[in-house]
């Protein structure tokens, strides 16, 4: 091999390694970047022993009662139930993404909830009074091939859900 | 490390790398132009500014999701540049044009906030720019000599070649490095049987042999998935220096997203687009040949043309796989997907099968004797 091939061949080489510096820097202080030449890691390691943990999304949708003590209870749905649409590789993601910094007292804008709300009308009725994108850390037993709910601690509370986003129905009382 | 590969240099002769562009056209504007998996294409610009979170990097200077028309425009320019690149048209202005169209439009789809890994699909028209693919069996050839055009290659294989090979090594070896520091390798964990039971729970693929292998509670088989991963992915970027250890690695990705694709149902598609660069292109050119060279001689043009004959079989192929057909029962994963993956693999399968019966047959077979055996 002459001198050119292998010069740019150690450039590349550099260059490549360059840019992968940047993608740990950057995920580390933000978010991973974009364009990269990178495969996904998987870093995560979600089973040890017999314990499964996770963090799933759910929606859970309030609908109003005939008093207050008797509201009925939340209906919960998955986020591919409710963001048609947006294809399914994203979705996880753009939850996570969007909330990684949320606090519960954020709400979603008038035009997320009339994005959301012809859906949400579908799925639940158009009684709906409000919802909230709910992030629910997993923690489940491996055992014989199946999840199982973790056995209880004595004297320990169970894991608190995140309510993430808040939304009020856009105009519950319309026809 | 190039001195390896230009031995090989007869995989991508002229003839080859045309089929090559051909190929690659055909495969990423029937399949895989961006987003892929059918629905409605412009679906980002739907989205309420709620959700927007670029990645850090030039995505981060875009004030907001971009509008339906942008998408569609990239789309259309992305088919064109395809076209062009296809026929062999201004063939280094449309591998540049369509890589980069390919590579906005991936962008536009990760402003939620989710990068998917993708990147191989825009690098092979990057790559292939400067490669000379558009020499022969092109508008180009045709226009400039007849069979000098398109920056004929200047070396006995073109660089094009080991750069991708380098580039998805190197990419290979970006997804080991994190497993290797996040504890994969820590024989009490069961990291691949963890994000299967993740896929099924967070994200509802539970097709094919998902729930059989979520129910295989066998933790060294696991534990070994683990370790095997993590090797397939390291031992990648070293097999760039020989192009028959990248071959057997190729093949063995093949192998590693089927097993994804029926566990996980995650098929990584666009990864094909890379994959099929290291076929034998040489080979199948000369085959192109001989099969059109049976046309006779008084038969229109169309009919004796080699990449004529080419494109009609891959289109044959992947034609059916664009019908708008929704993605299996309940979870994303599509038709093309499974076709593909499982095509690509049983192909594979059936290739060392017949090489294996082969040798056999060749040790079993009595060495005849020479002048000198016989003294």
């Amino acid at each position: 091999m002459n001198r050119s091939p292998r010069l740019k061949t150690g450039l590349l080489l550099a260059a490549l390694a360059a840019q992968y510096a940047w993608v740990g820097v950057a995920g580390a202080l933000w978010a991973e970047p974009w364009p990269a030449l990178v495969f996904p890691g998987f870093k995560r390691v979600m089973l040890t022993g017999d314990r499964f943990e996770s963090t799933v999304y759910r929606i859970r949708v309030y609908r109003a009662g005939a008093s207050a003590s008797a509201a009925p209870p939340p209906l919960e749905f998955s986020p591919e139930e409710v963001f048609i649409g947006v294809p399914r590789s994203q979705l996880n993601g753009m939850l996570r993404a969007r909330f990684r910094n949320a606090t519960s007292a954020d709400t979603l804008s008038e035009a997320a909830v009339n994005w959301l709300a012809p859906r949400v009308d579908q799925l639940a009725g158009r009684g709906w009074l409000a919802l909230e994108i709910v992030e629910t850390p997993l923690s489940l037993r491996y055992e014989h091939g199946r999840l199982l709910p973790p056995d209880p601690i004595p004297g320990s509370t169970p894991v608190p859900t995140r309510a993430v986003a808040v939304a009020l129905h856009p105009d519950p009382h319309r026809p | 490390m190039l001195r390896t590969w230009e031995r090989e240099a007869g995989r991508w002769n002229p003839d080859g790398l045309a089929l090559l562009r051909i190929f690659t056209a055909l495969f990423i504007g029937l399949l895989l132009v961006p987003p892929a998996k059918g629905g409605d294409p412009a679906w980002i610009a739907s989205v309420p500014p709620d959700f927007f979170a670029p990645p850090p990097g030039p995505l981060s200077w875009l004030a907001g999701f971009p509008p339906a028309d942008v998408v569609h425009a990239l789309r259309v320019s992305a088919m064109l540049s395809l076209v062009a690149m296809g026929v062999g048209w201004g063939t280094r202005s449309a591998s540049l044009l369509a890589g980069i169209t390919l590579l906005a439009l991936q962008g536009l789809q990760y402003t939620v906030g989710k990068v998917n890994h993708e990147m191989v699909l825009p690098l092979v028209p990057l790559v292939f720019a400067f490669s000379g693919w558009g020499a022969r069996w092109s508008v180009d050839g045709l226009r400039s000599d007849r069979a000098r055009a398109g920056s004929p290659p200047s070396s006995p294989i073109p660089s094009a070649v080991p750069v991708l090979a380098l580039l998805i090594g190197f990419m290979m070896f970006t997804a080991a490095v994190p497993k290797l520091l996040g504890g994969w390798l820590d024989p009490r964990s069961q990291a691949v049987l963890g994000h299967l039971l993740n896929q099924r729970i967070a994200k509802g693929r539970d097709l094919l042999l998902s729930g059989p292998a979520a129910a295989l509670d066998v933790p060294p088989f696991w534990e070994l998935a683990d370790w095997a991963t993590v090797a397939f992915e390291l031992g990648f970027l070293p097999a760039v220096l020989h192009p028959k250890w990248f071959r057997g690695f190729v093949a063995a990705a093949v192998f590693f997203h089927l097993s994804t694709l029926l566990m996980l149902n995650i098929a990584f598609l666009p990864n094909f687009a890379g994959y099929a660069v290291f076929l034998n292109w040489g080979a199948l050119a000369r085959r192109v040949r001989r099969l059109s060279g049976r046309v006779p001689a008084g038969a229109p043009n169309a009919l004796q043309s080699p990449p004529a004959w080419f494109a009609a079989g891959v289109c044959a192929f992947l034609l059916p796989l664009t019908l708008p057909l929704p993605p299996l029962a309940a979870g994303d994963l599509t038709l093309p997907e499974l076709a593909i993956v499982g095509g690509s693999a049983l192909w594979l399968a059936t290739l060392g099968a017949r090489r294996l019966i082969g040798h056999i047959t060749r040790i079993k077979k009595p060495v005849p004797a020479t002048k000198t055996d016989t003294g």
